[in-house]
């Protein structure tokens, strides 16, 4: 996590100044994906890259520590061994970038991780995830609780109804949505709050985190969603610190392209260990 | 296994490296294979390489290697091609259009298959980026296919009354080729006329499309191309048989064409320069306007560089802006897939070094970014500021890939900077508020506009230019006119006079002696020249004897001179502006008394022309026809101004142009036809893009724009623009969202009293005519704005509207007319402060179909939460759901509703989709 967001003072004309084009968003949405296209060994690079942005993601109500465990070895060990090997990587300590749990089982996670030895954070997800809509004590209750299991970033639901009223929370990371909603992270949108994140740290010299998550399963999304914040934000966003992606079935998407462009041939799913 | 390459993990050094494999030049190659490397002229579906003819080498813009050696045609080449066209013209044109349109339709298609060699090839010869190429070009190349084949398919009936020219002569610049040619082919193949295309050599794409075509079968001499250099253009254009030459390339090559085409039979259409304008306004989107600088000049989309004026007020951010987007730029080999930019070779490069280093000596800073190989032919992109206005860079047109930024401080100034240039090509207004955008829009003297948006195509909207940048349209209905001519009209003469010297034509008093005694009609007709509306006598006072057919002196007439021709120039520039700006009904009007009055000297006129040797069935017909045509053109004049054409931008599909038209027209057409001040004298388009979603708020932009010219605002008021009737609910009765939105009384006899509280004198339809548009005109409404900002906004917003002046206007604001204070109504919030005032009793939303809640919703919150006057305080109260008593509700339009409500009393009717901002509106219409 970088440097925490020190804060300001909330000026509102900053925000009414700001004009937001739709069409041209939109138009700007579509020509990212298209203006910036990797193949071969360059897109093996980028995938691998990619892959330690994940934000490896388990949200649901039958989670229980065995595939809490699964998942955490995926995360340590995100792309098959001999895959590493031959792209002579593996020796790079290619991780997902965080792996991401329900409070309740971040106990499980952080044993789990310590098992597999290694020291990848754990996020969970708080305040009343997905709605936010619980009361102040209990949601800071919940954070206190993942904190103390050992959670060492939250993925806090903001009060929408607050900020639908104007009253404005600050944070390290800006997520596009819950990955619970119907429509989760889009390029437009995505483009509006990486345009104020980079205000942002212009007026103030904080640099705020992105991180979108949901509906992004395939390699080829990922893909975008690097370039666009290369070409929105610049290169510094593009280390875990400042940039994740919130999947769960992303990574083995981009583990079967890995293992094409290794093999020349595709994967059936069998071929690679699930999460 | 190759590692992989680009950025390690860890690493911070994301690069995006040239792809260096050669996969995509093998489809190119192998085509040029089947040629031999060796490229002629594709004429009559057949190669042509007659043999003794100079060849040069096509070369790789980048690399510099030999592609393939072209053949430079000699004039029997293009002897031979205009032959073929006008061969094929005989069988082409008698086709019913039905045939065409097939035709059409299959080179489309077979572009479809072919479509990955053309955009290698092109991309490959050019140096272009291949995704602009790929995405763009030939995907539009079909979409003007597409387009055309609808247009040949009803020409029959939608253009009675016109025959196609003849063979089309068309020369072709070396950058765009493909492009320029595809919007010039399609409308002069779809309404008949055959094509004859002079590409400079080393151009193979038309030559390819040109293969494709005639490979088609059954037509194959309708497209013919050759290549060879310029000194052939004079030479294809004083071709016997060749009706019409579309130019397109430099302004001087133009200029030169011109004079050798003068007097010549053969038609010209120029399109001239490459530059293009972009007017970035404080209310703009700075970050979107900067993608739309970067379409413009460093994408690869536009040939030329692009003139940028900024508000002085946003100036450093927007530049600031600019040059970080700058930093992120790519140029590299076009047909690498991750490059912004490519490069075109040695000659831009050299141009546009030679443009900036002056630009530098003349005073300027040139600030330049990107990652772009150090080698010779690329060039980065460059920005070039501070350069003073009087220097000859500033004058000069800016080349490809230069943005020249400027800035200005009014509106008024942004105009004058912007049209004080010869050059009239496209330009765009980058604004949040329409009432500007549209201002702006209208204020510029070029042919194409985009609001918020730059260098979108379509082929159903018209592209042309004015002043120097060309006299032709392309696309769009006009597209079609231009190579087609009324039925009957012989085909045209030369009529130039071999033994005049033009150099001292009119100088010099010619020796007219009498000749004799007069034998005209009795009484003589009056004598002297006739300009601005009376007869006056010559500058040389001198006179020319006339004899008729038989030999005999019929009389003299006024012999003018080159002072006379100025004179009558002026008088017809003065007329101009008062002539435009009359109404297309006035128009008519006077071209049908003429019509009347050449009517009721038929005898006359025809004895007349029969004592010059026509027969007098003849003389009688074509007074007659001479009748006609004033009538049919006054037709037209009143038609054009109760169209409203409208185009869909739909992304990558031919757009379904008709069904909307149609649609719309329906819809509308009653209050088009009370429209009295139509902007359809000036040509220009005005174009808003976006996606296709909501087809009514293009109308706003149409209503506002009659609003803004004041003359509308009585007529609409008792109009459809008329909201249907108030429902009234008494207490007790059950509440139905869903039948508020489709309630279908009968509309009340008059106008609904509208909410106009404070300004007495406006609350009926009839304004007061002093009533101007610069107090008339509405604040434009607030901008969507992302969701998570919506509600703080409007805090600010309300002060920014109760100060809000808009530059536009600025100085007229200050006679002091306008001081209503809560004239602005930017977002729903005022104007619901008011409604309590106009309407004693509760005003309340109605409950609100789906699409509306959301808008309502927070409508209702601003009123609640900004603390407005204390009368709207029952507008919370009442809030949906809650039970009202006796009271008339209302829906609740959009902000926009609300602004003419207030403004006008004016009310409207059932509208979708009330949050979304007007200019955020995706359409695209011509005026």
């Amino acid at each position: 996590m970088s440097a925490h967001n020190r804060g300001t003072e909330l000026d509102l004309s900053w925000i009414s100044k700001i004009q937001v084009n739709h069409p041209a968003v939109l138009r700007r949405a579509e020509q990212i994906q298209a203006r910036r296209t990797v193949k071969k060994e360059w897109q093996a690079a980028w995938l691998l890259k990619a892959v330690t942005f994940i934000d490896l993601t388990t949200l649901s109500g039958d989670d229980t520590s065995s595939n809490i465990q699964r998942l955490c070895y995926k995360a340590k060990y995100p792309i098959r061994e001999d895959l590493l090997k031959a792209l002579n990587m593996y020796d790079k300590g290619i991780t997902t970038a965080a792996v991401c749990v329900y409070p309740a089982r971040v106990c499980d996670t952080v044993k789990a991780l310590k098992a597999a030895g290694c020291n990848i954070p754990v996020a969970s997800v708080a305040t009343g995830f997905p709605a936010g809509q619980t009361h102040l004590k209990t949601r800071l209750e919940e954070i206190r609780l993942a904190v103390e299991d050992g959670a060492t970033e939250i993925d806090v639901v903001i009060n929408r109804s607050l900020v639908l009223t104007g009253q404005w929370e600050g944070s390290d990371f800006i997520k596009t949505s819950t990955g619970k909603e119907t429509v989760n992270a889009t390029f437009p949108v995505a483009i509006v709050m990486l345009r104020a994140i980079r205000d942002f740290f212009w007026k103030t010299g904080n640099k705020i985190g992105f991180k979108p998550a949901g509906g992004i399963r395939s390699a080829k999304d990922s893909l975008a969603w690097l370039s666009l914040v290369k070409e929105e934000l610049g290169d510094e966003w593009l280390k875990p610190e400042l940039f994740r992606i919130g999947a769960s079935t992303l990574l083995s998407d981009i583990e079967r392209q890995i293992y094409h462009h290794v093999t020349g041939r595709y994967a059936a799913y069998h071929d690679l260990p699930m999460s | 296994m190759s590692p992989p390459r680009g950025f390690w993990v860890g690493v911070e050094l994301p690069q995006l490296l040239l792809i260096p494999f050669p996969n995509c030049l093998y489809l190119p190659q192998a085509w040029l294979d089947t040629q031999d490397r060796c490229l002629g002229h594709y004429v009559n579906g057949k190669w042509l390489k007659p043999e003794h003819r100079n060849s040069v080498p096509c070369q790789d813009p980048i690399t510099g290697e030999n592609l393939a050696s072209c053949l430079q045609a000699q004039a029997e080449d293009v002897a031979a091609a205009v032959e073929a066209a006008r061969t094929a013209f005989k069988s082409w044109s008698a086709h019913p259009g039905v045939v065409r349109a097939q035709h059409l339709v299959r080179l489309a298609k077979v572009i479809q298959k072919h479509q990955r060699l053309l955009w290698t090839l092109e991309s490959l010869v050019t140096g272009r980026a291949v995704r602009e190429v790929r995405d763009g070009d030939v995907q539009l190349a079909q979409q003007l296919l597409h387009y055309h084949a609808i247009q040949a398919s009803t020409q029959e009936e939608a253009l009675a009354g016109w025959e196609p020219m003849g063979v089309i002569g068309l020369i072709l610049p070396p950058t765009f080729s493909f492009l320029e040619m595809m919007w010039r082919i399609c409308p002069a193949l779809a309404v008949g006329c055959t094509v004859v295309a002079l590409v400079p050599p080393a151009s193979p794409t038309p030559l390819l499309l040109a293969q494709l075509s005639g490979e088609l079968g059954p037509f194959p001499g309708i497209l013919n191309v050759i290549s060879g250099p310029a000194s052939l253009v004079p030479v294809l254009a004083s071709q016997p048989g060749i009706q019409k030459v579309a130019f397109c390339g430099a302004l001087e090559e133009g200029r030169a064409l011109r004079r050798t085409l003068a007097g010549e039979c053969a038609e010209l259409g120029l399109a001239l320069g490459t530059e293009s304008l972009l007017l970035l306004t404080d209310t703009a989107d700075v970050d979107s306007a900067v993608e739309g600088v970067v379409d413009a000049a460093w994408s690869d989309r536009g040939p030329g560089g692009l003139r940028l004026l900024i508000q002085e007020s946003v100036w450093d951010e927007a530049m600031r802006r600019l040059q970080e987007r700058m930093g992120r730029l790519r140029s590299g080999r076009g047909l690498d897939g991750a490059v912004d930019m490519g490069a075109r070779g040695a000659a831009a490069c050299d141009l546009v070094q030679r443009f900036v280093r002056e630009a530098q000596s003349q005073g300027a800073q040139v600030f330049q970014a990107g990652d772009v190989p150090s080698e010779h032919p690329f060039y980065p992109p460059t920005l070039v500021s501070n350069l003073p206005p009087a220097s000859p860079c500033a004058r000069a047109e800016v080349p490809w890939p230069v943005v020249v930024a400027s800035p200005f401080r009014t509106a008024k100034e942004a105009l004058a900077l912007a049209n004080g240039t010869p050059r009239g090509g496209s330009a765009s207004v980058w604004s949040e508020r329409l009432g500007q955008a549209l201002e702006l829009g209208y204020g510029l003297q070029v042919g194409t506009v985009w609001i918020n948006a730059h260098g979108l195509r379509d082929p159903s909207v018209p592209t042309g230019g004015c002043k120097e940048s060309g006299c032709s349209w392309h696309g769009g209905p006009d597209g079609l006119y231009e190579y087609l001519r009324p039925s009957g009209t012989p085909a045209r003469l030369s009529c130039l006079s071999k033994n005049l010297n033009y150099d001292t034509f009119g100088l010099a008093v010619p020796s007219t002696l009498p000749a004799g005694p007069e034998i005209g009609p009795s009484p003589a007709p009056p004598y002297g020249l006739f300009v601005g509306g009376r007869f006056q006598a010559p500058g040389a006072r001198s006179s020319r004897p006339i004899q008729d057919s038989s030999g005999n002196l019929h009389g003299y007439v006024a012999e003018g001179g080159a002072k006379d021709i100025r004179g009558a120039v002026e008088a017809a520039h003065q007329a101009f502006p008062g002539w435009a700006g009359q109404s297309p009904g006035a128009r008519a009007a006077l071209l049908w008394a003429l019509a009347a009055a050449l009517e009721r000297r038929k005898s006359t006129l025809a004895s007349r022309l029969e004592r010059q040797g026509v027969e007098l069935k003849a003389a009688e017909a074509e007074v007659e026809l001479s009748a006609r045509r004033l009538r049919a053109w006054g037709a037209r004049a009143q038609a054009q101004g109760h169209t409203l054409q409208l185009a869909l931008q739909t992304g990558r599909e031919p757009p379904p142009i008709w069904r909307v038209q149609k649609a719309l027209l329906q819809k509308f057409t009653p209050e088009i036809k009370d429209g009295q001040r139509q902007f359809c004298a000036t040509s220009n388009y005005l174009g808003y893009f976006g996606d296709a979603k909501n087809r009514y708020q293009r109308l706003y932009v149409k209503f506002l724009e009659n609003v803004n010219k004041k003359d509308y605002v009585r007529v609409c008021a008792r109009k459809p623009w008329h909201r249907p009737p108030v429902p009234v609910r008494r207490s007790g009765q059950a509440k139905n969202p869903t039948s508020a939105g489709g309630s279908s009384a009968p509309p009340p006899k008059a106008p609904a009293p509208p909410p106009k509280p404070e300004t007495p004198e406006k609350t009926t339809s009839e304004k007061p005519p002093e009533q101007t548009p610069e107090t008339a005109m509405p604040e434009p409404p607030a901008p969507e704005k992302p969701s998570l900002l919506r509600p703080v906004e409007k805090e600010k917003e309300k002060e920014k509207v109760t100060r809000g002046e808009r530059p536009l206007r600025g100085e007229r604001a200050a006679s002091g007319r306008q001081t209503r204070p809560e004239r602005s109504l930017a977002t729903g919030q005022p104007a619901t402060s008011r409604l309590p005032k106009a309407r004693p009793t509760k005003v309340k939303a109605e409950p609100p179909p789906k699409k509306r809640k959301k808008w309502l919703k927070e409508a209702g919150g601003n009123a609640a939460a900004g603390g407005g006057p204390p009368g709207s305080s029952s507008d919370s109260e009442s809030s949906p759901g809650a039970p009202s008593e006796d009271v008339p509700t209302r829906k609740s339009p959009c902000p926009f509703c609300l602004v003419l409500e207030a403004q006008y009393g004016l009310a409207c009717t059932d509208l979708s989709t009330p949050s979304s901002h007007l200019l955020h509106q995706p359409c695209l219409f011509m005026i």
